[in-house]
């Protein structure tokens, strides 16, 4: 990962495409749980543990001791440590494994199909991105696993390809169960005068959730009560997922030229009050039956999720 | 600092609620108060001459923008004292809230669910986002965007959803809310928006003083992006961060989350009103054996109910090394080899689940297990296994167990909880007069495998 094929190294370059990648993965999914691993000199370490914070995850990635490059990658000990990771993951969600390597070898303790097995028995879904070629173990390993596969050419080409692993996976297993799960929403509280300890590192501090259910003091959300075990989460990151369940209408596009019967004349765009000159195509709701210019209707669409004339 | 080379201008949309209904209960008049908010605009706009604005106005019925607007007065004299863009803002503001009270007063074409003291707060923003949109792209230099909303009507909660909607947007494009409420109680969705976006949200006293809506307009709503990061604005607390429940709007502390819509419930209920899922409820998780075995305590919840950070750091706990401590007690009956389902007993049967039970916890290495039957030749000699003795020991005994006809499920209770008291002193778990220490957190499950049968 010392070569310098990507600027300024591919170890740098990586480390910042992951560091927008953590944000992006935490906003789109903003109550699931991120773990980073890293290998090299035939070991795996564990950068973070699993946890739903992205200040944790982005700060480990700072950390100057991750530009340290040192031996041979092991494939299959990062993914055994992974697994051990994610085996505390509830049946009702998914589990994933992206990996990211430059190297064209991997330096393992055994055998790695051994691996492979136990990955897809517990049905995780492992993808990869590699900065090198195409090696073909790894390759099998994501097809037999149902991940992503490719190859990156360049810094703009790894960042798309990573940005692939984002949204969630289409759910197949049978094991996969629909659970109603519990979970608290803690209020905020702050005392100005007396700093408390939080449970979940033990500091001080003045500002803090409380949990609803045992009444301890927690840093930041969402994340697990370290007393009581209760999910905890704030109405907003549930919200962010809110605009799959009730998704605005295509807009159907008007084509002038067609309707011989419109007026050249412009026409108010309903959403934000722009005229819309006579040649350009207009949008139009099949809810409430407003016509929009092409601005709003790539903006509502992928941006604003709300129709301002169904809302 | 950095000095921009071109002026950075900013453009505020500023949403004026006029629901009539909200307004009349506020002790500073409508009219004095649109004053205010002019007066406000004009000295939005004589700060730079680059900055740009935008009014909507919203109401129980419509929402419409009010400048700028294609319409233009037909008899405009220019008037010598008054600057010609403020005169501008003015005359089409005012006018642009007159036609619409009184189109207002007339029309009743409200959209269903929005009742008399509510706006729609969430079409204005849509649309101000939609302007927004549309003004940064324009304009060939760095705009800041922001939306100010002068609110008076109550939350409504059918527009919660589109509402978070527009702030996750408004957050994206880096605009700030500014809320400034000027009558009745907090808005939990406004300050929900102020908070996340990174604008202030401002309750307006107008009791004391007629005039403080200006002043806390000027004071805090004023400053642009770059200003405000210098100010020390009003900050709150106590954001309530808590979400409604789909099925009755009201404010839920402790909810039930659907895992595959992640709509949220106050009760549990079989299957989910959004998505239409079948919930699964894990039941005993033993498969075969149905005859005989009524679980006494809460099997089901075992798995969830497992506080999920085993370490807590061993300086904390009295006890070194093991940290996170499980401890399970069976309890057996007697009376069950009589009763013969075919060739198997009642009491293979329960055996074999507890067999299963051990076997599937067998990750758990903290777990402890204690066996107690029905005996009732001595006090003790109900528990054939103690709390330190090994899985191995466990299945050992519990292959010895036989069925013995006598109920002695009294004592062997009293001897069991006998014994957790004892336990619990010697490793001072109950802290008499000192509280309660939340790490020291020793769940105990205890499983009565009975046949039922009387007494």
């Amino acid at each position: 990962m010392g070569t310098r094929d990507m600027r300024p190294t591919r170890i740098a370059a990586t480390l910042q495409i992951l560091e927008s990648f953590v944000n992006e993965y935490f906003d789109q999914n903003p109550i699931s749980q991120l773990a980073i691993i890293s290998t090299k000199d035939g070991l795996a370490e564990k950068l973070t543990d699993l946890s739903g914070n992205p200040v944790d995850h982005v700060n480990a990635l700072r950390d100057k001791s991750n530009k340290d490059l040192a031996g041979e990658p092991s494939l299959q000990n990062a993914l055994e440590l992974a697994m051990h990771t994610l085996r505390r993951a509830p049946t009702h969600g998914s589990r994933e494994i992206v990996c990211i390597f430059g190297s064209l070898t991997t330096c393992d303790p055994g055998d790695i199909k051994q691996t492979q097995a136990a990955l897809k028995h517990a049905e995780v879904r492992v993808s990869m991105v590699q900065l090198a070629a195409e090696v073909h173990v790894f390759k099998r390993i994501c097809q037999e696993t149902n991940g992503l596969f490719a190859v990156a050419d360049d810094e703009i080409h790894l960042k798309d390809m990573l940005f692939e692993c984002i949204p969630p996976p289409p759910v197949v297993s049978a094991k996969a169960t629909s659970d109603m799960i519990q979970m608290g929403f803690p209020i905020r509280a702050s005392n100005a005068q007396v700093p408390t300890p939080c449970v979940c590192h033990h500091e001080l501090s003045f500002s803090g959730y409380i949990c609803p259910r045992c009444r301890s003091k927690v840093c930041s959300l969402p994340t697990d009560c370290d007393v009581c075990g209760l999910p905890l989460v704030s109405a907003p990151h549930l919200a962010r997922s809110y605009h799959h369940l009730f998704p605005e209408e295509n807009y159907k596009e008007i084509d002038v030229e067609a309707n011989s019967g419109m007026e050249a004349a412009g026409l108010v765009c309903f959403g934000c009050e722009g005229e819309v000159k006579g040649a350009a195509a207009r949008y139009k709701c099949p809810r409430c039956r407003k016509e929009f210019c092409l601005e709003c209707d790539i903006f509502i669409h992928e941006t604003l999720h709300n129709c301002p004339g169904c809302v | 600092m950095s000095e921009a080379a071109e002026p950075e201008a900013s453009l505020l949309v500023v949403v004026l609620d006029t629901n009539t209904a909200a307004w009349e209960r506020c002790p500073l008049q409508f009219d004095r108060a649109l004053q205010q908010v002019i007066i406000f605009l004009n000295a939005y706009l004589a700060l730079k001459p680059e900055n740009k604005l935008a009014v909507i106005a919203t109401n129980k019925s419509e929402c419409r923008y009010l400048y700028p607007t294609e319409f233009t007065d037909e008899t405009t004299i220019p008037e010598m004292q008054v600057y010609e863009q403020f005169r501008d803002v003015d005359t089409k503001v005012l006018t642009g809230v007159q036609k619409m009270i009184e189109g207002g007063s007339m029309s009743g074409n409200a959209p269903a669910g929005i009742e008399q003291g509510q706006s729609q707060v969430s079409r204005a923003l849509s649309k101000a986002l939609c302007y927004i949109n549309r003004g940064t792209k324009a304009s060939a230099n760095k705009i800041w965007p922001r939306i100010l909303v002068v609110s008076v009507a109550d939350d409504a909660p059918r527009e919660y959803i589109a509402l978070m909607n527009t702030i996750f947007a408004a957050q994206k494009l880096g605009v700030l809310i500014d809320v400034c409420k000027v009558v009745g109680g907090d808005s939990v969705f406004l300050q929900q928006a102020a908070e996340i976006t990174g604008g202030n949200y401002l309750k307006v006293d107008t009791q004391e003083n007629r005039e403080s809506l200006l002043q806390s307009l000027m004071f805090t709503c004023l400053a642009d992006h770059f200003t405000r990061s210098m100010l020390y604005s009003p900050h709150n607390d106590l954001i309530d961060f808590r979400a409604t429940c789909f099925c009755h709007k009201r404010v839920v502390d402790i909810g039930y989350v659907c895992s595959v819509c992640l709509s949220i419930f106050c009760k549990m209920a079989p299957v989910c009103s959004t998505c239409k899922t079948k919930f699964s409820f894990k039941l005993v998780r033993a498969p075969s054996a149905t005859n005989g075995t009524a679980a006494g305590s809460k099997k089901p919840t075992i798995e969830s109910a497992i506080p999920k950070r085993p370490e807590t750091g061993a300086s904390d706990s009295l006890f070194s090394g093991t940290s996170d401590r499980f401890s399970r007690r069976w309890q057996r009956k007697g009376t069950r080899g009589t009763e013969t389902t075919g060739r198997i007993t009642r009491l293979d049967c329960a055996k074999s689940i507890v067999e299963q039970i051990v076997h599937s916890r067998e990750n758990y290495e903290h777990d402890r297990y204690m066996l107690v039957s029905y005996h009732s030749a001595t006090a003790t000699s109900c528990i054939r296994t103690s709390l330190k003795d090994s899985r191995a020991t466990l299945l050992r005994e519990l292959k010895k167990l036989r069925a013995d006809d006598k109920f002695s499920g009294g004592s062997s209770l009293t001897a069991l909880f006998n014994q957790l008291a004892l336990m619990r002193g010697v490793y001072d778990l109950d802290t008499y007069g000192y509280g309660r220490y939340p790490q020291l957190n020793e769940p105990v499950h205890i499983m009565w495998l009975t046949d039922g049968a009387s007494v």
